[in-house]
């Protein structure tokens, strides 16, 4: 049983990443992809990926809360510390992707606010430039999904 | 040794799994596409993760082929059976990838790939030439070939039933 649920786990987190993937691919392609038909086009990638990634999310959170049960890993740290680490990710992707998405496309299918949008002088525009870049989301996403996976593989404290 | 391996063989899937994403959705998407800017965009968007993706295919085949070894598994059939579907899966994907993406770049007037050699764009087609390709998707069949595959290959790394 136990096995059985951790096969459902890891392919519940393959179609998550698959999902995720999407969105990740739209956070870059805003970078580069001008004029309103196009964008339509990103955003239906968009919608395909706000309707699978809920699902697998789900499915990752419940086998895994099952999972700790199972292995009486709740006393343990490593399995709290990569739970708060998931909510700080969550968090930090939803306060500063979701306006980066918003703006990206609000942009890039309005050639108007292209031009009109001012750009911001000194310390708040270098943080804004630094924030609102796709790198940013697919480093902080990956490296923290990284240490995530060795607290439940190996399992330190 | 073995165990960092084996999260390494794991972060080279999940990276692996990330910059697939934009190429499913494209798969997936594509044929009920009418637009052909629509198309474009979305044959682009499987294009930039080539490389991300060619990376973490590299990490997770270098560490998989290590781990095989430090885990005294070469023996095993599960091992061997995992490798067939995934070269399998590999070739599969590569030819509909040539035979209808890359062909529907070109014909879309977009730069694609043929003979071995990236080219460069042409004229575009004729819209009755562009809906024949795009009429030959198997977006289902493809989606199911990769995922059934791969959902197969960690059944047997799991498992390692034989």
């Amino acid at each position: 049983m136990y096995e059985l649920l951790r096969f459902l786990h890891v392919l519940s987190a393959m179609a998550y990443f698959l999902f995720h993937g999407a969105v990740a691919s739209v956070t870059f392609a805003l970078r580069r992809e001008p004029g309103p038909k196009r964008i339509d086009a990103l955003s239906a990638v968009m919608v395909f990926a706000y309707a699978g990634a809920p699902i697998a999310g789900v499915a990752l959170v419940l086998t895994g809360i099952v999972m700790g049960f199972m292995g009486r890993w709740w006393g343990d740290r490593w399995l709290w510390t990569s739970l708060g680490l998931l909510l700080v990710i969550g968090i930090l992707m939803n306060r500063l992707g979701k306006p980066y998405l918003t703006e990206g496309f609000v942009r890039a299918s309005n050639r108007e606010a292209q031009t009109q949008t001012p750009t911001r002088a000194g310390f708040a525009g270098a943080m804004r430039k630094f924030f609102f870049h796709p790198m940013f989301f697919a480093l902080t996403g990956s490296v923290g999904l990284a240490v995530v996976l060795w607290l439940m593989m190996f399992k330190p404290f | 040794m073995h165990k960092w391996l084996v999260f390494l063989h794991v972060l080279g899937a999940m990276g692996f799994m990330l910059a697939h994403g934009g190429t499913t959705a494209m798969t997936l998407l594509l044929k009920r596409q009418r637009d052909f800017d629509h198309m474009r965009a979305l044959l682009d968007l499987s294009r930039h993760s080539g490389p991300t993706l060619g990376v973490a295919l590299l990490l997770l085949l270098g560490s998989g082929i290590a781990a095989g070894f430090t885990g005294h598994w070469w023996g095993e059939g599960w091992i061997w059976a995992a490798l067939a579907i995934l070269v399998g899966i590999t070739v599969g994907m590569a030819w509909s990838s040539r035979a209808h993406y890359h062909r529907l770049r070109k014909l879309l007037g977009m730069p694609y790939f043929e003979g071995n050699k990236d080219r460069p764009a042409l004229p575009p087609a004729s819209e009755k030439e562009i809906s024949a390709v795009q009429a030959t998707l198997r977006p289902g069949l493809v989606a199911a070939v990769g995922f059934g595959g791969v959902v197969l290959i960690a059944w047997l790394m799991m498992f390692k039933p034989f």
